[in-house]
C-alpha cells in the first residue's frame, strides 16, 4: 500500500512540479519518486507489513512485489529514453512523465487486486493516460488516428470487459478473487452465465495483451504513437495485463481450466502464426515491434496453456527479457529518428555508431531467442517447462521462432551494412543523448547476463 | 623449482611470445619482437634442461579440467617423463636456433611480426602435443601444428609470381593432413571405447597388467588408425605428397616444422603407444613395409630433383620412412636417437640452403648455382657436415644413429637389410650429387646473381655453426656397445627408466662382430659413393639434363613417380565430379527447392496475413465481435 500511495503522489507532485517549466527538475523529482517506491516494495518483500491492511482490495504479494518491480524499471528507462522529445515540449512535459506514472500506477494496481472491482479500476487507470500519450503528438494526423483508434476498441473492450465482470457476478454473487475461486470449487451447478462472463473476460485480456484476434489495433497504434509511448505499452502495459491475466485465471477461474485451456491454445497459436507471419514483409520499424510483440504474446501465453507451479515466473521472466529488448529497440529507433521510421534507415547504424548498433544486434537477436542473451533463457524455460504436457504446441512454438529468425535478422543486416552509396534515402545522423546511452547500456548488460537471473530462482 | 613448477612454464613462454607479439607486434619494433620471440623459447629450452637434470620418475601437472562427466572426463595435465622432455629439448633447442636464424632470413619480409607469431604459436602447439598427458592433449597440438604448419606454408600467399600456388600447397597439406587427422580421431575413439580413458599412464596400466587379456582386433584397429593418424603427420605413404609442395614455405619453417619437429609428431606418438603397437603385430608389419616402401620412393624420387629444397624435402620423407621401419621392428629407442640426430643434421642442411638461397637471390634451382664454396665459406663447410652426417659418413652422428637401424633390419631378415641399404645408398647419391653442383664447378646463374652473392649475417651463420657441431658429435647420444662401454646405450637407458613400456621392451644387441661387418659396409658404400660423385660432378663437370632430355627412369623420377597425377585421377577428378552433379541436382534443384519454396510459401501467407490489418477500425471492432462470437459459440459446441 505504502508503494501505491509513494507512486500517486510521485505521479502527482510531476504534474505540479511541471508549471516551473524546469525539465530536469521533473526528471529527477519523478525518478526519485519512482527509486522510493521500489524501495518500499524491496521492504515489504523483507518485511511485509500491515499498513493499511485492513483494505482487502490490493494486496502486495510477492507476485505483485516482482512484476511491480519489474514495471517501475521499465518505466524509468523509458523515462531517460523518451527525455529528449519530452523536453521537445516543454510546456508538456511534465504531462507526459505524470501520465506515464500515472499509467504504471494502474499496472502496479493491476497485478496486486485482490477483487474484479480494484482490478477494473487498475485496467481503466492504466488504459486511459495511454489513450492520452498515444495522441501526443498533436500535429501529427497518425498519431491522432492511433489515439483515436486506440481509444475506440479500448472503450469497446472495457465495455465487454464490464459486461464479463457482471455476468460473472451474477452468477457467483461476490467480487472477490479467493471467494469466486472458492465459489467454483464448492459449486455443484455452475450456471452458464459464469462461463460466458468468462469469456467476455478472456476476450478483454486478450486485447489488452494483443492477442489474436484482438491484436487489430496494435499495429496501427504501435505506428503511430511516439515512440516512448510504444515502448511503454510494448514493456508495461503488456506487462500489467500479463500479471493480472495470469492472476485472475490461475486464482479466481483455476476450477475451469478445462474449459478456458482448448481455446487459449488455439488463440496462442493463431497469434503466433499471425504476429510472426505479418512482421515478414514490413518495411517500417514500430510496425515490425508490434508485429514480434504480437508474436510473443504468443509464446507468453504457452505459460498459461501448460499451467505448472513455475509458470507465473517463467512469464515474469520472459516479459523481462522482452521488455529490456523491446526498450533497447525503441530507442535505438529514437536515435535513427527517421521521419517515416523505415527500416532501410538503420543502414550503417552499425558503422556510423557501433555501440548503438551493437546493442541494436543483441536486442535483435535476444528477441530472436539467441544463446546465450537473455531472450534464450525466456523462451527456453517456457518451452521446457511445456515439452512435456504439450509437445505439439512447442513445435508450433518452435517453427514460429524459425520464422521469427528470418526478420529479426533482416533487420541485423541492415544495421551492419555499409551506408547507401546511393542518395534515395538521407543518411540519418544516429544523435545520442547521455540518458539513451545509459539506457542502452542497462539494457544490453542485462540482455547479455540477465541469464545469471536463473541462478537464483 | 621443482619439475611441477617448471612443467607449466615450458609451455607458457612461447604462449606468451604469440600473444604479445600477435597483438602488439605492429607497435614494437622489429628487433624486440624477432628477439622476444627467440629468447622466450630460448627461455623455455634452458627450463626444459633444468627439469631434464633434475627429473627422477614421471611427474603429471593437472591445470584444469576441460570435460568432467561421470564415465567421461578429460584433464589438460601435463606429462613429464624422459621421452617428453626429450621431444621438448629438441623443440625448443632447435626451434630458438632457428628463430634465431629466422631474425637475419626474413628480415626483408613484410610479414616478419605475423611470421614470429605464427613460430611461437607453432612451439606452444608441438609441446602441447609432446608434454600432453593424454591422447586428448596431443590430439589438440596436433590440431595446433596442423594449422601453424598450414598458416606458415601460405606464409607468402600475396606472392605475386608464387602466392597462388603457395596458397594451394598450404591447402594441400591441409587436406592432407585432415584425412589423418580423421584416422587418428577415430582411433581415440576406439580407445575410449575400450579403456574408457586417454590417459597414457591409466592405459599403460591396464594394457602392461599381467592380466590382460589382447583384444586382438580392437588393438589392431586402434594402432591401425593411431598409423593412419602419423602417416599425415609424418608423411608417409599414401599421405606423403603434401610435404615436399610444403616447400613453399619459408626456408626456416621447412627447417623447423617440415623436417626437424613437426613431421616426427607421428613418430612419437608411436613411441608414446609402444605398450599398444607391441600387442597389435600385424600393425608392426604394415608399419613395416610402409616406412620401406616410403623410404625407397622417396629416395628415387629425390634422385632427379632439381629444386634444392624439394631434393631435402623428399630426403626427409625418406628418412621418415627410416624410422617407421625402424618403429616396425620395436625398435623404439632406435628411432627416437635417429629422430634426434635427423633433426640436428636436417635442420643444418635446410638452414644451409636457406642460406645458399638467401646468398642466391631467391634462387632455388641448383642448376643455376656451382661454384658456390669460395663465395660463401660457412654454408659451404656447415652444409658438407650435414651432407655427410645424413649420408652416414664415419664418426658422424647419422653415422650411428642409422647403423643401428640397420642392424635391427639385418636381425629380422637379410633381404629386409638389403633393401634398406639400397636405400641408404640413394640418399647418398643424391645427397652428393646436390652439394657437388651446388658448391663445386663453375657458378651457372647470371650476372646479377653473381654480383650479390655473399656470405649470411651471424645471426644465420652462428644457428649453423651450432647444428653442424651438433650434427657431428650427436651420436654419442646412444652409441653401440663398441664404442666407450661406460656411455653406451645412454638413450636406451634413459628411456627404460622411465617411460611408460619401454622397460617391458628388449631389443637383442647383434654380436660385436656382425656390427663391424654392417659397419665397415656402411662406410665403404658411403665412400665408394662419395668419391664415384666426385669423379661425375667434378672431374667430368656433369650437369642435369633439360627436363625435356630427359628418358626412362630419369623422367619418372623428375615427374615424381607420377604420384600427383595418380591422386588427382583417382580422388580428386572423382569427388569434383560428384560435387559438380550434387550441385547441380541435389543443391540447385532438390535443397534450393525446398529451401526457397519453404521461404516463398512463407512470404506469401505474410502477405495474405498483412492484408487482414485494413487500417479500418470499424474491421477491427467487428473482427473483435466474431472472436468473441467464436468463443461464446465454443461454449455452445463444448457444453
Amino acid at each position: 500500500m505504502l508503494a501505491l500511495i509513494i507512486l500517486f503522489l510521485t505521479a502527482l507532485v510531476t504534474l505540479f512540479v511541471g508549471f516551473a517549466k524546469k525539465p530536469l527538475l521533473t526528471l529527477s523529482l519523478s525518478v526519485l519518486g519512482l527509486l522510493g517506491t521500489a524501495a518500499a516494495l524491496i521492504c515489504q518483500w523483507y518485511h511485509p507489513s500491515d499498513f493499511l491492511s485492513s483494505y482487502e482490495g490490493v494486496n502486495m504479494d510477492g507476485f505483485a512485489i516482482l512484476f511491480s518491480l519489474v514495471a517501475i524499471i521499465f518505466t524509468i528507462l523509458i523515462i531517460f529514453s523518451g527525455f529528449e522529445q519530452f523536453k521537445s515540449r516543454l510546456d508538456h512535459t511534465a504531462d507526459y512523465i505524470g501520465l506515464l506514472i500515472f499509467s504504471l500506477f494502474g499496472a502496479i494496481v493491476m497485478v496486486s487486486f485482490q477483487d474484479m472491482f480494484m482490478f477494473f479500476l487498475g485496467l481503466e487507470i492504466l488504459s486511459i493516460p495511454i489513450y492520452v500519450m498515444a495522441g501526443a503528438r498533436k500535429d501529427d494526423p497518425l498519431s491522432s488516428e492511433s489515439s483515436l483508434k486506440y481509444f475506440i476498441t479500448g472503450a469497446f473492450a472495457t465495455g465487454i470487459l464490464l459486461f464479463g465482470i457482471a455476468w460473472l457476478y451474477g452468477a457467483t454473487g461476490t467480487f472477490k478473487i479467493y471467494e469466486i475461486q472458492q465459489f467454483f470449487m464448492e459449486a455443484e451447478q455452475i450456471s452458464s452465465l459464469a462461463y460466458v462472463g468468462l469469456l467476455f473476460i478472456l476476450s478483454a485480456f486478450l486485447f489488452k495483451i494483443g492477442a489474436a484476434p484482438f491484436h487489430f489495433w496494435s499495429p496501427d497504434v504501435y505506428d503511430g504513437a511516439p515512440a516512448p509511448v510504444t515502448g511503454f505499452m510494448a514493456a508495461v502495459v503488456k506487462l500489467g495485463a500479463f500479471g493480472a491475466f495470469i492472476k485472475l485465471f490461475t486464482i479466481a477461474f483455476s476450477e475451469l481450466y478445462d474449459f478456458w485451456m482448448p481455446a487459449l491454445t488455439f488463440l496462442a497459436i493463431l497469434t503466433m502464426f499471425v504476429g510472426n507471419l505479418s512482421a515478414i514483409r514490413q518495411v517500417r520499424f514500430k510496425r515490425l515491434l508490434a508485429y514480434s510483440s504480437i508474436a510473443h504474446v504468443g509464446y507468453s501465453l504457452i505459460t498459461m496453456v501448460v499451467l505448472t507451479n513455475n509458470s507465473a515466473l517463467n512469464l515474469w521472466y520472459y516479459l523481462f527479457s522482452y521488455g529490456f529488448a523491446t526498450i533497447a529497440l525503441i530507442t535505438v529507433q529514437m536515435i535513427v529518428n527517421d521521419r517515416e521510421d523505415r527500416i532501410e534507415a538503420f543502414k550503417g547504424l552499425g558503422r556510423a555508431n557501433p555501440f548503438v548498433g551493437f546493442v541494436a544486434v543483441v536486442a535483435l537477436l535476444a528477441l530472436a531467442g539467441v544463446p546465450p542473451l537473455m531472450g534464450f533463457f525466456g523462451k527456453f524455460l517456457i518451452f521446457a517447462d511445456a515439452i512435456s504436457q504439450n509437445p505439439a504446441l512447442i513445435a508450433v512454438a518452435l517453427l514460429n521462432s524459425g520464422i521469427g529468425i528470418f526478420y529479426y535478422l533482416r533487420t541485423v543486416i541492415v544495421i551492419l551494412q555499409k551506408p547507401g552509396v546511393d542518395n534515395e534515402i538521407e543518411q540519418s545522423e544516429f544523435k545520442t543523448t547521455p540518458l539513451q546511452l545509459i539506457v542502452l547500456g542497462i539494457c544490453v548488460l542485462a540482455m547479455l547476463f540477465g541469464g545469471g537471473l536463473l541462478m537464483v530462482h | 623449482m621443482s619439475v611441477e613448477q617448471l612443467l607449466p612454464l615450458v609451455l607458457l613462454l612461447p604462449l606468451i611470445g604469440g600473444f604479445i607479439n600477435g597483438v602488439f607486434g605492429n607497435k614494437l619494433p622489429k628487433v624486440v619482437v624477432g628477439s622476444l620471440a627467440t629468447l622466450l623459447v630460448a627461455g623455455s629450452f634452458f627450463i626444459a634442461l633444468s627439469i631434464f637434470f633434475q627429473l627422477d620418475q614421471a611427474v603429471e601437472v593437472k591445470l584444469f579440467s576441460i570435460i568432467s562427466l561421470p564415465d567421461l572426463t578429460l584433464n589438460a595435465k601435463l606429462l613429464a617423463d624422459n621421452l617428453s622432455i626429450w621431444m621438448t629439448l629438441i623443440i625448443t633447442g632447435i626451434g630458438s636456433l632457428i628463430h634465431l636464424f629466422s631474425m637475419g632470413y626474413m628480415s626483408h619480409d613484410p610479414g616478419y611480426r605475423k611470421f614470429f607469431t605464427y613460430l611461437n604459436l607453432f612451439i606452444f602447439s608441438m609441446l602441447i602435443l609432446v608434454l600432453g598427458s593424454n591422447y586428448f592433449m596431443l590430439f589438440f597440438g596436433w590440431e595446433g601444428v596442423g594449422i601453424c604448419s598450414y598458416l606458415l606454408i601460405g606464409f607468402h600467399y600475396a606472392d605475386e609470381q608464387k602466392g597462388f600456388l603457395n596458397g594451394i600447397a598450404a591447402r594441400k597439406a591441409f587436406i592432407m593432413n585432415r584425412v589423418g587427422d580423421l584416422g587418428l580421431l577415430i582411433g581415440l575413439f576406439l580407445l575410449l571405447m575400450q579403456f574408457g580413458t586417454l590417459e597414457y599412464s591409466e592405459i599403460a596400466a591396464v594394457v602392461t597388467a599381467e592380466d590382460f587379456v589382447n583384444p586382438t582386433w580392437m588393438m589392431f584397429g586402434i594402432t591401425m588408425c593411431l598409423f593412419i593418424g602419423a602417416t599425415g603427420k609424418s608423411a608417409q605413404i599414401p599421405l606423403f605428397t603434401w610435404l615436399p609442395d610444403a616447400m613453399a614455405g619459408p626456408t626456416p619453417v621447412s627447417a623447423l616444422i617440415h623436417a626437424a619437429t613437426m613431421v616426427t609428431a607421428g613418430i612419437f606418438l608411436t613411441v608414446r603407444s609402444n605398450y599398444l603397437f607391441e600387442l597389435a603385430p600385424d600393425t608392426q608389419k604394415v608399419m613395416l613395409y610402409i616406412g620401406l616402401a616410403t623410404s625407397l620412393v622417396a629416395a628415387f624420387i629425390a634422385m632427379r630433383q632439381n629444386d634444392i629444397k624439394k631434393v631435402l624435402a623428399y630426403s626427409t620423407v625418406s628418412q621418415l620412412g627410416l624410422l617407421f621401419v625402424a618403429l616396425g621392428l620395436g625398435a623404439y629407442t632406435a628411432a627416437m636417437f635417429h629422430v634426434t640426430t635427423h633433426a640436428f643434421f636436417k635442420a643444418l642442411l635446410f638452414l644451409g640452403s636457406g642460406s645458399v638461397i638467401h646468398a642466391m637471390s631467391d634462387e632455388q634451382d641448383i642448376r643455376k648455382m656451382g661454384g658456390l664454396k669460395k663465395y660463401i665459406p660457412v654454408t659451404h663447410w656447415t652444409f658438407l657436415i650435414g651432407t655427410l652426417a645424413i649420408t652416414g659418413f664415419p664418426l658422424l652422428s647419422g653415422f650411428y644413429s642409422k647403423d643401428e637401424i640397420l642392424g635391427y633390419a639385418f636381425a629380422e631378415s637379410i633381404p629386409l637389410y638389403l633393401i634398406l641399404m639400397f636405400s641408404v645408398l640413394l640418399t647418398a647419391i643424391y645427397m652428393f650429387r646436390m652439394y657437388f653442383l651446388v658448391f663445386h664447378g663453375e657458378f651457372r646463374g647470371s650476372d646479377h646473381q653473381k654480383h650479390h652473392l655473399h656470405e649470411s649475417p651471424a645471426n644465420m651463420t652462428v644457428p649453423l655453426i651450432i647444428l653442424a657441431i651438433l650434427s657431428v658429435f650427436g651420436g654419442v647420444l646412444n652409441l653401440p656397445g663398441l664404442f666407450l662401454h661406460d656411455q653406451a646405450h645412454y638413450m636406451t637407458h634413459l628411456y627404460e627408466h622411465n617411460v611408460a613400456g619401454m622397460n617391458l621392451i628388449h631389443m637383442e644387441h647383434l654380436p660385436s662382430n656382425t656390427i663391424m661387418v654392417l659397419m665397415a659396409v656402411a662406410v665403404i658404400s658411403c665412400l665408394a659413393v662419395l668419391a664415384i660423385s666426385y669423379q661425375v660432378y667434378v672431374k667430368k663437370k656433369s650437369l642435369p639434363k633439360e627436363d625435356a632430355q630427359l628418358t626412362g627412369w630419369e623422367k619418372v623420377s623428375a615427374n615424381k613417380l607420377y604420384f600427383d597425377e595418380i591422386y588427382t585421377a583417382l580422388f580428386v577428378k572423382p569427388i569434383e565430379w560428384l560435387s559438380e552433379k550434387g550441385y547441380r541436382f541435389f543443391e540447385i534443384v532438390f535443397l534450393n527447392g525446398i529451401v526457397f519454396g519453404v521461404a516463398k510459401g512463407f512470404e506469401t501467407a505474410g502477405e495474405v496475413v498483412k492484408k487482414w490489418e485494413s487500417g479500418r477500425v470499424n474491421w477491427y471492432v467487428l473482427w473483435m465481435v466474431s472472436g468473441i462470437v467464436g468463443l461464446i459459440i465454443y461454449y455452445l459446441v463444448k457444453f
